[in-house]
């Protein structure tokens, strides 16, 4: 047998299938404007609004000048997988590998391109407007996220459509909330409580992702949602103590020795650097006894999917985490004082197609090639893309920041 | 103060109180402590009562000491 994935029909729709699996799940199409086209360049003029004037009728006007200006964006991105998969697997596996692989590229692929596109809102940091709980009181936004429950969630999507109509948001082409299973919770239990016959649905038929609610045309149920939490550390750990994001547990060691411990430092600055390392993988003090053990290769790929990274504050005496995807951590630090900070979920909300998507149909590959020193075969799927937010489209995005 | 047994009743209490106390540092930008955040917060009525009072005793020091000057500037004009 020379190859691992049969040649032949079923291979020959691996990239059908991979794009079809891709373009189906990607849940940004649904709130971009997409662009298929295969330009390297996408230029996006616009011009400035008129005065404009109002008044007692005179035969003079004044006139202003239209000026013009452009937002550009290369198409620069790819997104995908490799694999080496050996002949062994091949043979063994009582299912057909390479649909399966397809699909499961399809989806990694996706996730990537979802995370990139839901962050693009929180990286434009003041460009776009936080409704956290600042804002919900006072207008202003202060960093603090909403406490979500299903006794106020409806506050919040009114809080989202009527920002979007001061703004004088396109409405009419339709609002989009981009929210986690857990606003989804918050959302279902509203509706379930709340008005007859709205109760007697939800009740019977649940609240399901792409629903209106509130205000709000669609309901778009997503894992691939930016969340951040800050980790206070300023005692130093015990022996044993462990910090677990993700499902991926790091144990503290006085002299660690395998997958997942880390070294307690001379005081807490100096462990929670180590812990940062642990965390991003990062090769200072990587499998030493001074600094941490690499997670086995399963945890890493938890982390790497959700594209974790951490950040040390040595004057906070925190650390902080970001993760492109549902985070859910938790801690078992002795000293009692230290503890995680409640989890900020980044949700997007915004009028429809109001983020920009260039996702080339031709832009897919897919590559098998033998691999020197290697049963077997190396399989290669990717995506050109790219995103952004339009500058004149940033009003119509907000970030709504939940807990 | 004795720290709790790790995974007692008090310590999954010092817990909760700590994930409030850092969210409320972070929403002030302030940094991490072991100190609960009630320790550490600043009665403002008080402290601007003690700015006043220190204010007013400053204020009345130098006022001693001009009615002083001026005590004896008259008294050496007497002199004169």
């Amino acid at each position: 047998m020379s190859n691992t994935t049969p040649d032949g029909t079923q291979l020959q729709h691996w990239m059908p299938k991979f794009q079809r699996e891709l373009r189906k799940r990607l849940v940004s199409k649904a709130f971009s404007e997409v662009y298929t086209g295969p330009d390297r360049i996408i230029t996006n003029p616009y011009g400035n609004d008129p005065t404009g004037y109002d008044g007692a009728s005179s035969t003079s006007y004044s006139v202003t000048d239209f000026t013009l200006g452009a937002d550009e964006m290369s198409v620069s991105r790819r997104a995908g997988a490799a694999e080496h998969i050996d002949n062994i697997e091949q043979l063994q596996t009582r299912y057909d590998l390479a649909q399966d692989r397809s699909e499961r590229h399809s989806y990694v692929t996706r996730d990537k391109i979802d995370q990139y596109m839901l962050a693009l809102p929180v990286a434009a940091g003041a460009s776009v407007q936080d409704v956290d709980a600042g804002y919900m009181s006072s207008g202003v936004s202060n960093g603090t996220p909403i406490a979500s429950s299903d006794s106020n969630i409806n506050d919040t999507a009114n809080a989202i459509v009527e920002r979007l109509g001061i703004v004088n948001g396109a409405t009419d082409k339709g609002i989009f909330w981009a929210i986690s299973p857990f606003e989804l919770t918050d959302v279902s239990g509203f509706s379930q409580s709340n008005g007859y016959n709205t109760a007697d649905a939800a009740i019977k038929n649940g609240v399901i992702d792409g629903q209106p609610f509130a205000g709000i045309n669609k309901l778009i149920v997503t894992n691939n949602l930016t969340h951040t939490q800050v980790l206070g550390l300023a005692t130093n750990v015990t022996a044993g103590d462990t910090i677990t994001v993700a499902g991926v547990t790091f144990t503290a060691r006085a002299t660690p020795s395998l997958p997942g411990e880390f070294d307690i430092g001379a005081d807490a600055d100096a462990t929670r650097v180590i812990l940062t390392n642990a965390i991003n993988g990062s090769a200072t003090g990587q499998d030493s006894a001074t600094g941490y053990f690499e997670v086995s290769e399963e945890d890493r790929l938890k982390l790497s999917r959700l594209q974790i990274s951490a950040v040390d504050s040595p004057s906070g005496n925190t650390m902080t985490v970001t993760s492109r995807g549902t985070l859910i951590t938790s801690e078992t630090l002795t000293d009692g004082t230290d503890a995680w900070a409640t989890v900020k979920r980044h949700t997007i909300a915004g009028v429809m197609n109001s983020l920009f998507l260039a996702l080339p149909t031709d832009g897919g590959e897919y590559e098998k090639k033998a691999v020197s020193g290697k049963h077997g075969r190396e399989v290669t799927t990717s995506q050109i893309y790219n995103g952004t937010i339009w500058s004149r489209n940033y009003e119509q995005i907000l970030d709504v920041v939940m807990s | 103060m004795s720290q709790p047994v790790k995974g007692s009743a008090e310590w999954f209490e010092q817990k909760k109180q700590a994930r409030a106390d850092l969210d409320m540092r972070l929403s002030l930008g302030l940094p991490h402590s072991s100190k609960p955040l009630n320790n550490s917060v600043v009665d403002l009525t008080k402290l601007a009562d003690t700015a006043e009072a220190a204010a007013a005793k400053k204020a009345a020091a130098k006022a001693k000491r001009d009615a002083a000057k001026a005590k004896k500037a008259a008294a050496k004009a007497d002199t004169k």
